[in-house]
């Protein structure tokens, strides 16, 4: 499988940490201290994960000059769907006039973006597809409780999206291989509880059951735990030395838990990309939307080997090596 | 007491509070970390009309000291 392009979209209205002034002032400076987020950005009233999923797909599509009728899948990894059903890539579809792709959705909480593009990969094998939108979107800002300073400041919404195919000629990079890990007894440390089948929605007595939750200790000895095991083993398993990665993109959840990552596993930390600053935790949209930025900057040589990383709710972690080709512009 | 910790227990819904002395760390409180302190400064405040103005919780390490601090700032107890 062949990453040919790559686009995002993120809502543009900019929300700073000084703007967030339900909480105390002075607990204000703590979100940089133990986060390193300095802003995010919020959806508008009428924007929901598919249009923000559109924006991103149609970003990646102009700046591949190609017509979305010639693509054959969409997978969009979400963690914060339009609706229960149907599948939020069925409205995408029809938003960006993909009139023969087949599309579904894939929910892996942060490491969407990663379970998606594994997925897509198997398309290509099965000779399913050859042209694929893999977009990961999220608008978190919708279950997120206002007055919760543990999760609230965290996250952001966006979308991040590549357009894959089975051609090499032309593609940005390869992907040499993916590691995917789930541990379901975690199932309840990164959650929103009500809404599904387990609590529906006139069974929930407990607003806070309809927001977003996470035990954070857990969630950070986890990241730093498994993001880097995982990062070892899909070098070993690819012949490949840590030192031998040129570039990392790790899920953008916390500066905190991506100095660590570098600090045990001996990966420079100058080799990690990070945005996670400007636009927060934007769950499993956020290596998606890092991808874009890095290729788009073009701060690679060819033959430069990147890995993506991702950790989040299930638990589930993944990682995917790419083999970089040829820089080019990408508009 | 029992105020307090319900108080704790709202924020801190893992937290065995039946266990808990004013001797109790607030380290000890599962899941207890400087930004869920923020909500438990946050819910003090609504629940005892109290300000706890910017200071925050920085440097209360016990159950003790949170009850102390109320008291300072004019929290009334059952």
């Amino acid at each position: 499988m062949f990453i040919h392009n790559s686009g995002k979209y993120l809502p543009e209205q900019i929300i700073r940490n000084d703007q967030l002034t339900q909480f105390p002032k002075g607990a204000i400076p703590l979100i940089a201290q133990k986060t390193g987020i300095l802003s995010r950005r919020h959806a508008a009233k009428e924007q929901c994960t598919s249009d923000l999923a559109a924006n991103a797909a149609i970003d990646c599509l102009t700046k591949s000059n190609l017509d979305a009728a010639s693509i054959d899948g969409i997978i969009l990894a979400t963690s914060s769907p339009d609706r229960i059903q149907p599948a939020t890539a069925t409205r995408v579809q029809h938003l960006i006039g993909a009139k023969n792709a087949f599309a579904f959705d894939v929910n892996s909480v942060c490491s969407g973006g990663i379970f998606a593009l594994a997925a897509a990969k198997g398309f290509f094998q099965t000779g399913l597809a050859n042209n694929m939108i893999v977009v990961a979107s999220e608008v978190y800002s919708r279950f997120l409780n206002p007055s919760d300073f543990s999760t609230y400041p965290y996250f952001g919404d966006g979308a991040g999206a590549v357009l894959a195919s089975n051609q090499a000629e032309g593609s940005l990079a390869e992907l040499v291989d993916t590691v995917l890990h789930t541990d379901g007894s975690g199932s309840e440390v990164i959650q929103i509880p009500a809404g599904g089948t387990m609590k529906p929605a006139d069974a929930m007595n407990l607003q806070k059951d309809s927001f977003f939750s996470m035990k954070g200790k857990e969630v950070y000895q986890f990241a730093v735990e498994k993001g880097s095991a995982i990062l070892e083993e899909i070098t070993t398993k690819n012949g490949l030395s840590l030192s031998s990665v040129a570039h990392v993109i790790t899920h953008q959840a916390n500066i905190n838990i991506i100095q660590e990552i570098s600090r045990r596993t001996e990966i420079d930390q100058n080799r990690f990309f990070v945005n996670l600053s400007e636009y927060g935790n934007t769950a499993g949209a956020s290596v998606m939307i890092a991808l874009d930025e890095f290729l788009s900057r073009g701060i690679y040589q060819a033959g430069d080997y990147l890995v993506l990383v991702a950790f989040g709710g299930g638990l589930s972690w993944g990682a995917t090596l790419l083999r970089l080709n040829e820089r080019r512009t990408i508009l | 007491m029992k105020k307090l910790f319900e108080v704790v227990k709202s924020v801190f819904p893992d937290a065995v509070v039946e266990k808990y002395t004013p001797a109790t760390l607030l380290e000890d409180i599962p899941d207890w970390d400087s930004m869920n302190s923020v909500n438990l400064q946050i819910e003090l405040e609504n629940v005892f009309g109290v300000s706890l103005l910017d200071d925050g919780l920085d440097g209360k390490t016990s159950i003790q000291e949170l009850m102390n601090l109320l008291k300072e700032k004019g929290a009334k107890f059952d």
